[in-house]
């Protein structure tokens, strides 16, 4: 079986000398092609700064990550821009005000070089089930989970097949929350994606994903698939107060 | 009984769009939620209580009662005078309620000394009582810092510290915990109920946060765009009967009962007309 995803060993610090803090001190794990894979802990524990590892937003990190069959080393590239995408938390924050929806889903396939570029807007709205007219509404005139939609969308113009998800339902309301993640597992065995979720909420990683690491202090201190968490069979004791927190 | 707040039919306007509607409500000494989405109404209810919500806001109601004092009546000076010393509210998030390059010390300082002439030393001692009450290990530390040195969850509790340095009967709290992390959720949390408890505190608890609602209030109020459409026994809230908090309570994903698809809300125009 081939890892869509692969990172072994993956270390991180901030400063030099004597004032370097670690933030990440050896994170290994690995994910199959078409799996979901969630990442939980608290904030500070360092599952954020995986990902911007993954997205090219830190380079300065070591270890060994290997990304649809092929090395990654931190670059930011047209290449890695169309093998992982990521959408974030936020999506007041991470839409241009003043960009259109159509702006801002060409970009993408302006800098790739890519032709066809309505049709393929059409065609990625109608994917997070927007309707095509929104093309040309800017992002104060959409919803909080419009616009969440809007980012997935902008993520997947450009085919990836891997996603990096940070908390991607942690700003929507309960009732929207369910919209999106219910997009996202379709979208998932629509087009065969892999995913890499970052969130707080283990029913949220629960929901969506086949197996999930456990973060503290920049350290992966469990590993597990989401049948056995949901069985009660997690081992270590933080993972523990982690469930007894979602089911209480 | 006597109920410490009353609400009756309060409205909140701004022009002639209605946020709040036809809010009717009573609170005694007990902790009592408001829940909904965003954009419902949940935190105009509470500043509308202060009276701390924007100028052009008509605030409207057939009662608006705390402890016998009509609050629709009462003067800015009135109300200056009951808040932070007997209505008291805590937000969100303590990164933007907290002076940041004032230290924690002399901001709890101003906080007792709102209304009551103390030495210095007697001021420090007072901060310090408080700091330790709200179980903050080293309270002579702790005053000496500034805000962005801290937690999230030690900045709340050094917001709960300060409104404590009053001694208030009402407690609005919104949102208190949304930005803190689980484990520092629940120790803000056992506080709360802790000052519940021993002070006779009401609360009213403003959240978007079904399940800690359902274990933590004893009573639930649901608001959907600005009304209260259901009041319910917080216990009760797995059995509700309004289809809006039925769809709200079966969106939330969980560990328990799993579901390839979540049930999304189907929302109805008849749950927001009169």
């Amino acid at each position: 079986m081939t890892a869509m995803l692969s990172v072994k060993d993956l270390r991180l610090a901030f400063g030099e000398g004597a004032e370097a803090r670690t933030v990440l001190h050896g994170i290994s794990f690995e994910i199959a092609r078409g799996q979901a894979f969630g990442l939980v802990g608290e904030s500070g524990s360092g599952k954020t700064t995986v990902l911007r590892c993954l997205a090219g937003q830190y380079r300065h990190w070591q270890g060994q990550v290997t990304m649809n069959a092929e090395a990654y080393r931190g670059e930011r590239s047209p290449a890695h821009a169309s093998r992982a995408q990521m959408v974030f938390q936020d999506p007041y924050g991470s839409l241009h005000p003043r960009h259109t929806v159509r702006t801002a889903l060409a970009e993408p396939l302006r800098v790739q070089g890519l032709d066809r570029i309505d049709e393929r807007i059409d065609e990625v709205l109608q994917q997070v089930g927007l309707p095509v007219a929104f093309r040309f509404r800017y992002p104060h005139q959409i919803s909080g989970g419009q616009r969440q939609r809007v980012a997935i969308a902008r993520a997947l113009i450009l085919k990836p097949p891997l996603l990096l998800l940070d908390e991607p339902t942690s700003a929507l309301d309960v009732s929207v929350q369910a919209e999106v993640l219910n997009l996202l597992a379709d979208l998932r065995a629509q087009h065969g994606l892999t995913y890499l979720l970052v969130s707080h909420d283990l029913g949220v990683v629960a929901h969506l994903c086949d197996r999930l690491a456990v973060m503290q202090q920049g350290r992966i201190v469990e590993t597990l698939s989401t049948d056995a968490l949901c069985e009660g069979e997690a081992q270590h004791e933080y993972t523990r107060t982690l469930v007894a927190a979602a089911e209480a | 009984m006597n109920d410490l707040l009353q609400v009756q039919g309060l409205q909140v306007a701004y022009g002639t769009t209605a946020v709040v509607r036809d809010v009717s409500f009573s609170l005694g000494r007990e902790k009592v939620a408001v829940v909904g989405e965003s954009g419902s109404g949940k935190t105009t209810v509470g500043r509308a209580l202060l009276k701390l919500l924007p100028q052009q806001a008509r605030i409207s109601a057939q009662r608006l009662q705390f402890d016998g004092i009509d609050l629709l009546r009462a003067s800015e000076r009135d109300m200056q005078a009951l808040r932070g010393r007997r209505l008291s509210m805590i937000m969100q998030d303590p990164k933007y309620s907290l002076n940041p390059v004032m230290s924690i010390g002399r901001q709890i300082g101003e906080a007792v000394q709102h209304g009551e002439r103390l030495s210095k030393a007697e001021c420090a001692e007072r901060v310090e009582a408080l700091l330790a009450r709200v179980h903050i290990r080293e309270p002579k530390r702790v005053a000496g810092q500034y805000p962005h040195e801290v937690s999230g969850g030690m900045g709340q509790r050094v917001m709960i510290a300060m409104m404590l340095a009053q001694r208030p009967q009402l407690l609005i709290a919104d949102e208190p915990t949304s930005a803190l992390d689980v484990s520092v959720r629940q120790e803000v949390l056992v506080l709360l109920d802790e000052l519940v408890a021993e002070q006779g505190l009401a609360l009213l608890f403003i959240s978007h946060d079904l399940n800690l609602v359902r274990h933590f209030c004893d009573r639930v109020l649901v608001m959907y765009a600005g009304r209260i459409v259901e009041t319910l026994a917080a216990a009760d809230l797995a059995h509700a009967r309004h289809p809006y908090t039925q769809g709200l309570m079966a969106a939330l994903p969980s560990l328990r009962q799993r579901r390839a698809v979540l049930p999304v809300l189907q929302r109805d125009a008849a749950w927001s007309a009169p």
